[in-house]
């Protein structure tokens, strides 16, 4: 009877101690975890623009760079969420000219083509790595 | 005597250990860290297309412009 008793308070002391350690352990699993910040979304290929894979860059040019009117509509949609995210706020048509005849594409010289240039042309990748990302507006 | 102090110490230990890891985990997720993290991994996104973008080549560029 008394061993039984006192087998019995051991093994809840034993509990109470492993209950103890883990808690201790948790705490160190706990302190240690960092703040997750998700990795940027890379396309590996280009996405198609009427019938050219180009994502709607068709070329460079010493101004900047050569692109259709369906990469100006991306990017003033873009611009239209995200906006708001740069210092100053970003404005409609940002960056963006109409390109003068001599720099239309030789092979496909569609009329409405835009050239953007090089600093507005990063703040479109950035904006399209947040949108693929998922990223809420601002 | 030796074991109440003992099992006073492991207590104490514990829970300078339990007050440690709250203080760390609190700073780790207060919003100005989180929000200094999530600009963290904005400026790579931004350094990448930099990167991109001054080296003119147009396959990087046009992946990185994909829809």
């Amino acid at each position: 009877m008394y061993r039984a008793r006192r087998d019995s308070a051991h093994s809840e002391w034993a509990l109470i101690a492993l209950i103890l350690i883990a808690a201790g352990f948790g705490s160190l699993l706990l302190s240690s975890c960092g703040t997750v910040i998700p990795d940027p979304v890379t396309s590996s290929a280009a996405s198609f623009d009427a019938n050219e894979q180009n994502s709607g860059i068709i070329a460079a040019t010493p101004t900047g760079y050569l692109v259709t009117p369906h990469f100006r509509d991306r990017y003033n949609q873009l611009i239209a969420i995200y906006g708001p995210a740069f210092t100053p706020r970003l404005e409609a048509d940002a960056g963006l000219v109409r390109a003068p005849s001599e720099a239309l594409a030789k092979e496909d010289p569609i009329a409405g083509q835009y050239i953007i240039d090089r600093q507005h042309l990063v703040y479109f990748v950035r904006m399209n790595i947040w949108h693929k990302m998922g990223r809420p507006a601002p | 005597m030796g074991v109440l102090s003992a099992i006073t110490a492991f207590f104490g230990a514990l829970g300078e250990g339990l007050k440690l890891a709250y203080v760390r985990f609190t700073a780790k997720n207060a919003p100005d860290v989180k929000a200094a993290a999530v600009g963290q991994a904005d400026a790579k996104v931004s350094d990448a297309a930099a990167e991109d973008v001054a080296s003119g080549d147009l396959d990087k560029i046009r992946k990185d412009a994909a829809e």
